[in-house]
């Protein structure tokens, strides 16, 4: 046998993920196609009508609970599988390829539940723009797939492979949205920045395995010391870094982010923000905080990620603040506002290597909160903007008299930036606060802390704009028709159950907090 | 569609020829030069004709040009990967890249037949002296690491295991310790293939203005709603 048969059970996550995909592809196969202004369909109705029928639900409009199902399924097994761990050190599997432990199941979890969310909130948008199509579902499940491997890696090999599924999938559905130039513009310059990225990724790997000997992450560490003094592992590693810091979209390497998340259909901007960068944050995790990251520092001090990573951490978090600060799209604001918040997670980071275990549990507590928070405030973007005449209007003169208009989604989407910015009674809080109480164990950290908080105050009044605008401005007097939010049971509940648990994690972030604490 | 078949074809024919020339190849153990009929320098002319060809590719104006000078390259690394004494994958180096990928790189490029234009290019002076400035410094730090950090160089590993390279240690190798890596492969190509499909179904007509080329949309919210015929032209013009 080349592998154990427990390895099957043991990276049941994975192969579930796989499995679901495909039984998405062939329930999509066998529907019939029968859909109303879906890409199967040849003509587009009247367009001179001031507003076209509505499209209703056609014979795919299974697929999203189906989804649901089997994403809640493997989010079961993720939460079953921790009592399969016995020890500190995680179970490794495939001859070493694959490590099962409970950061990368906690971390499997956020990504699972944000595409949850994300998958609740998606068929009406995609209906109401013409792109229900089931392949979205099954590429979904795929990608998930690339961020559990990546997040499980414990093999270079097996992070690159991650790396590149993920993403795959992922480029693929920023695209999706045919009629769409900017979500073309979006799909194309992730994508050629993305196979940049993957050679530099790959380039990095090779010169590590050159000067070391092998790609296993666990040996790696342990003849670090012996072999940190040779230039092609250093060169190696930022490579490594560089292309790492490509992912999470932090400055100078988020050119392309702001077009891309603010062209990619809505639901797939979520994904995008959360699923994406939560496994790129784990990558990193796992490569530098725990392979690199030597309690000595004589290690981190010669490959001087820390130093790299602190320099970048600030200017991720101010440079994507100072630009969100005149956004008027509150789509693109977001995207901006995400490149923040990798900055805010990159303290969490250098934390772990100068503080030490103590900043897992705020690491991923922020990963989780921030998740939900983005999964939910995109959904309620793709709710509310939905523009009769087929675009989104995004606008926040569009925006203007939400409040009166439609004050369930304004409410949620009101928590969801209080959470983002960091008000008391949310998730997004107490992410800050853990982060930044951690951070400040170590004095050096102290100019990151400060920073960090003054990009928070920063960050305040571009959230409240938006809030400002949705209660306590009238709605810019236009003869164009308003927008028109979308219905659907789905995704109301969908964006209900994210501001609940932001709601819920603000006000009893123990429990979190203590499962994060523990996931080693 | 055309290259892939040929390339079958090339593959069924060519390939028994080569595996005879691999198990041919393979060293008599205990030797240590890993390729005794080869003379050191020919690393340094194969290294020298790989990165040439890499500079013609990105310097040349002219596609085909670039695409044929990539095969030189390919070939120059597929020689490197040979003194190695890894013949399989100098063999699948050449059939796969220099043969499937380089025939579709000049079928694109043949059938877009695109205008030469720079779509990308720095336009100020600052920024494309701010660019030359980053490269340098880019090189001379790596230039100060390689050559003036002296590390100690590794010793030399030995000399392969008798095997080495060949097919079935390869395939051995996929099979056992990389057999994860190896299965994972396929969710790849099957995410490659379903995005295939989902981005080049075809699509119904641009049904709003905010679907138009940035370029063709009207600049001002007032005007669009004046004119109810520019939707018209509008989608007309993006239709196609």
């Amino acid at each position: 046998m080349t592998f154990d048969v427990a390895d099957l059970q043991n990276s049941a996550p994975l192969l579930l993920l796989t499995v679901a995909g495909l039984v998405l592809m062939l329930l999509d196969a066998f529907s019939r196609s029968k859909l109303v202004g879906a890409p199967y369909q040849k003509k587009m109705p009247a367009e001179t009508s001031e507003a076209y029928p509505l499209p209703v639900a056609g014979s795919r409009g299974y697929l999203m609970p189906v989804t649901v199902l089997l994403l809640l399924g493997i989010l079961a097994v993720v939460a079953w599988l921790p009592g399969q761990i016995h020890g500190d050190h995680g179970v490794f599997m495939y001859r070493d390829m694959l490590v099962l432990d409970r950061f990368g199941l906690l971390v499997s979890g956020i990504c699972i539940v944000g595409a949850i969310l994300g998958v609740m909130t998606a068929p009406a948008f995609l209906r109401a723009h013409g792109l229900e199509m089931g392949e979205y579902y099954a590429l979904v499940m795929f990608s998930l797939a690339g961020m559990v491997i990546l997040v499980m890696a414990a093999d270079l090999v097996t992070v690159f492979l991650g790396v590149e599924i993920m993403s795959l999938g992922v480029y693929v559905l920023a695209g999706m949205w045919r009629k769409s130039q900017r979500s073309a513009e979006a799909a194309m310059k992730y994508f050629l920045v993305g196979a940049f990225v993957s050679g530099l990724l790959l380039y990095g790997i090779a010169l590590v395995y050159g000067s070391v000997g092998t790609t296993l992450l666990s040996e790696i560490r342990s003849r670090a010391p012996v072999f940190a003094s040779r230039p092609l592992f250093y060169i190696g590693w930022m490579l490594i870094f560089v292309s790492f810091l490509f992912k999470v979209a932090a400055v100078p390497f988020h050119m392309w982010a702001p077009d891309t998340y603010d062209g990619a259909p809505t639901p797939v901007s979520g994904f995008m923000m959360t699923g994406v960068k939560a496994a790129a944050f784990a990558g990193l995790y796992r490569l530098f905080a725990v392979t690199l990251g030597d309690s000595q520092n004589a290690l981190q001090a010669y490959t001087g990620w820390v130093h790299a990573a602190y320099g970048i951490a600030i200017l991720t978090m101010t440079l994507g603040n100072l630009a969100a600060l005149h956004q008027e799209s509150i789509k693109r604001m977001l995207a901006y506002s995400s490149i923040a918040h990798a900055g805010y997670l990159l303290i969490g980071l250098i934390a772990m290597a100068v503080v030490g275990d103590s900043a897992r549990g705020p690491l991923l507590f922020y990963l989780a909160a921030y998740t939900v928070t983005v999964v939910g405030a995109m959904g309620v973007v793709g709710w509310l903007s939905r523009d009769l005449r087929g675009g989104e209007r995004l606008t926040l003169d569009d925006w203007a008299g939400m409040g009166q208009r439609h004050p369930a989604g304004a409410l949620a989407m009101t928590i969801f930036l209080l959470s983002l910015g960091g008000f008391p009674p949310t998730a997004g809080f107490f992410g800050k606060f853990y982060l930044f109480r951690v951070a400040l164990e170590k004095p050096s950290l102290l100019p990151l802390v400060l920073i960090g908080i003054a990009n928070s105050l920063i960050s305040v009044y571009y959230y409240l704009r938006v809030i400002t605008a949705m209660y306590f401005r009238a709605p810019a007097p236009s003869s164009e028709p308003a927008s028109e939010p979308l219905s659907s049971t789905a995704l109301s509940v969908g964006v209900l159950i994210a501001a609940l648990l932001v709601l819920g994690l603000g006000l009893m972030p123990e429990w979190l907090a203590n499962l994060c604490a523990a996931a080693n | 569609m055309t290259g892939i078949a040929s390339l079958m074809g090339s593959a069924a024919t060519g390939l028994p020829s080569l595996l005879a020339q691999v198990a041919q190849a393979q060293r008599i153990p205990g030797k240590i030069d890993p390729v005794p009929w080869c003379p050191a320098w020919a690393f340094w002319v194969l290294a020298a004709l790989t990165v040439a060809g890499a500079l013609v590719t990105i310097t040349r104006r002219n596609l085909i040009g670039a695409v044929m000078s990539l095969v030189a390259t390919f070939f120059g690394l597929a020689s490197i990967y040979a003194l190695l004494s890894a013949h399989f994958l100098a063999a699948i180096q050449v059939l796969v890249y220099a043969g499937a990928i380089m025939v579709l790189f000049v079928f694109v490029v043949m059938v877009l037949n695109r205008e030469e234009e720079e779509p990308w290019s720095l336009r100020s002076p600052v920024l494309k002296a701010f660019g030359t400035g980053a490269v340098v410094y880019l090189l001379v730090r790596i230039g100060e690491l390689l050559f003036f950090a002296r590390p100690p160089l590794p010793q030399r590993a030995g000399t392969p295991p008798p095997n080495f390279g060949s097919v079935s240690e390869i395939a051995e190798y996929f099979f056992t310790k990389f057999l994860f890596p190896f299965e994972a492969v396929s969710i790849l190509l099957l995410i490659a293939v379903i995005g295939a499909v989902v981005l080049t179904r075809t699509v119904a007509k641009p049904t709003s203005v905010h679907d138009l080329p940035l370029d063709q949309q009207p600049k001002d919210p007032a005007a669009d709603e004046g004119d109810s015929g520019a939707h018209a032209a509008g989608h007309g013009a993006g239709g196609h």
